[in-house]
């Protein structure tokens, strides 16, 4: 038990000392954003890889959790407060929107990309390419973090916009099927929706999108110990990214909360 | 070599990883134009020592002057601009694997110099000349290549801009006799034809007595000797003398 807790607390350690290189991180990557040269090729390169090749993962992801919504909250309103099915299309849209559609956008690219760029960046680390970059005057954040820092907040929100659309098509098939009408979850999303709703997932897009980020270069970059490093460094990148995501989930809420978004 | 400009000059390096102490107070100094080779045995920290020369490390305590500058007090755009005066060779080649052989080569021409393509191809197939590869390789990517050619794009990489001081991390360990003395060869060329200053770290002591003006043997973190060819060939220190004539009698352990 005491074993336990020491361990919690040396995770806890490494994590706020972690999250203090984050921080150092991000200013280095907004220092060199904007100084020449503009890697344009690099960026395009990175957004195919991080939007375009996710699309997918995100669609699958996005359709089943809106048939599950849909599922769940048909069953729960008809059997539990009967009679109030009408008002499926809203709970799916207005979920999928501000929470499971960012969040679980977010937990996917995660997995997909940013353990992905932890395994890149710390295998050029192990393999001195990062040495390398700095002896050809290129500055590794500039060269390796910029581009897939834009490329992750720049594609996680309309990831995250495409995966609502797929989750309410989600939902909109099983309600149509089990529930109500599709015209009645049509216009049961009409009603509720505003313009908010969806502002509010693409806020939190682009905040997952730059976390996830911060954290995969971070953890390649402080890669250390050969191939078992970069094991490490993959690993620490998708559990690190997973519980900042959780955690800022909280507070993006709170924050619009309070300023009526 | 009194009265020559120094190029390169540490001073009074020392430098720990975790704790156990790699360099323990070594001065070194490199002239303009000459060859400088470090020898020594695997572990006892060249590479770490061309990694202060060329900035990628800072030392725990001493100086490290290149060009008239020292670097760990300069901020990184100066050092960049000594970097762009310097090409580093490294010890596994160090290819970016995600590009091919021509978009390594080419590297900084393409980023740095802003060379239009069609120009860069043609110094790239000229350093691989040099570097004795054909050009049908321009499309591959590294990991297409074998150790020996990997090892070849790098020091055409290194090259490709034309650098005033090269930094050579065993150009020809893992090359074979005939490929190794091209190195040798292409190593000479540079300092004739163009007068570029070089530090050669290997363990090819044929290599180094070719390529060489000055050998610097290392040992226990210290330098133990430095002298012309001929001086270190004669030397009479026992541990010199073991590692040149590579023999297991003598001062050095072998384990
Ligand atoms: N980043 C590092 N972290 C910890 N220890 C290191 C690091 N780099 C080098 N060392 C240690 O420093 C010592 C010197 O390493 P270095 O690579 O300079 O040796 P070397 O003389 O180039 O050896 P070789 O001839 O085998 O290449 C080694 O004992 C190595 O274990
Ligand atoms: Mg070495």
């Amino acid at each position: 038990m005491t074993n336990l807790i020491q361990r919690f607390g040396k995770f806890l350690a490494f994590f706020i000392h972690d999250m203090g290189e984050m921080v150092f991180l991000t200013i280095g990557i907004n220092r060199w954003m904007f100084k020449k040269p503009f890697d344009g090729k690099l960026i395009l390169e990175q957004m195919v890889k991080i939007g375009v090749e996710s699309i997918p993962v995100a669609v699958n992801t996005a359709f089943f959790t809106g048939m599950v919504l849909a599922l769940q909250s048909g069953y729960t309103l008809e059997t539990k407060i009967k009679g109030v099915s009408q008002f499926i299309g809203a709970v799916v849209s207005i979920s999928m929107l501000r929470e499971l559609g960012p969040v679980l956008t977010a937990m996917v690219i995660a997995g997909r990309m940013g353990s992905a760029v932890a395994a890149e960046i710390g295998t050029m680390q192990v393999t001195e390419q990062v040495d390398a970059l700095y002896t050809l005057a290129a500055n590794p954040v500039k060269y390796l973090a910029v581009p897939r820092f834009l490329a992750f907040t720049f594609m996680l929100p309309l990831l995250t916009i495409f995966a609502d659309l797929i989750g309410w098509a989600g939902g909109l098939f099983i309600c149509s099927m089990k529930f109500t009408s599709s015209t009645i979850y049509i216009e049961s999303t009409r009603s509720s929706v505003e313009a908010g709703d969806i502002m509010g997932g693409v806020i939190k897009g682009v905040f997952f999108g730059a976390i996830i980020a911060i954290v995969a270069c971070r953890q390649g970059f402080a890669t250390t110990n050969g191939a078992e490093g970069v094991g490490r460094a993959t690993t620490n990148a998708v559990v690190f990214s997973f519980m900042l995501i959780l955690i800022s989930d909280y507070f993006l809420n709170a924050v619009l909360i309070a300023l009526h978004i | 070599m009194n009265g020559q400009k120094t190029i390169i000059k540490l001073l009074n390096i020392s430098k720990n990883f975790g704790n156990r102490k790699v360099l323990d107070n070594i001065s070194l100094e490199v002239f303009a134009g000459e060859t400088l080779v470090i020898i020594g045995r695997s572990g006892v920290g060249k590479s770490t020592i061309l990694k202060h020369i060329a900035g990628l490390l800072a030392p725990d305590a001493g100086e490290v002057w290149v060009d008239g500058q020292e670097l760990t007090r300069q901020k990184e755009a100066e050092v960049n601009e000594l970097r762009k005066k310097m090409g580093v060779v490294f010890q596994y080649a160090a290819l970016f694997d995600s590009l091919t052989v021509f978009e390594n080569v080419a590297f900084r021409l393409l980023r740095d110099f802003r060379m239009p393509v069609a120009e860069a191809v043609e110094v790239v197939k000229k350093k691989l000349e040099l570097v004795g590869l054909k050009d049908n390789l321009l499309d591959l990517k590294p990991a297409q290549l074998s150790g020996g050619m990997r090892k070849r794009v790098g020091l055409a990489r290194a090259i490709a801009v034309d650098p005033e001081i090269i930094l050579y991390d065993e150009p020809t360990s893992g090359l074979d006799p005939v490929s190794s003395e091209a190195i040798n060869d292409l190593i000479l060329e540079m300092q004739k034809k163009l007068g570029v200053t070089s530090v050669v770290v290997t363990h090819d002591m044929h290599s180094a007595y070719k390529v060489a003006n000055r050998i610097a043997m290392i040992y226990d973190g210290k330098i133990i000797g430095t002298g012309t060819p001929e001086e270190i060939k004669q030397s009479q220190d026992p541990y010199i003398h073991q590692f040149v004539t590579g023999s297991v009698e003598g001062p050095m352990p072998v384990r």
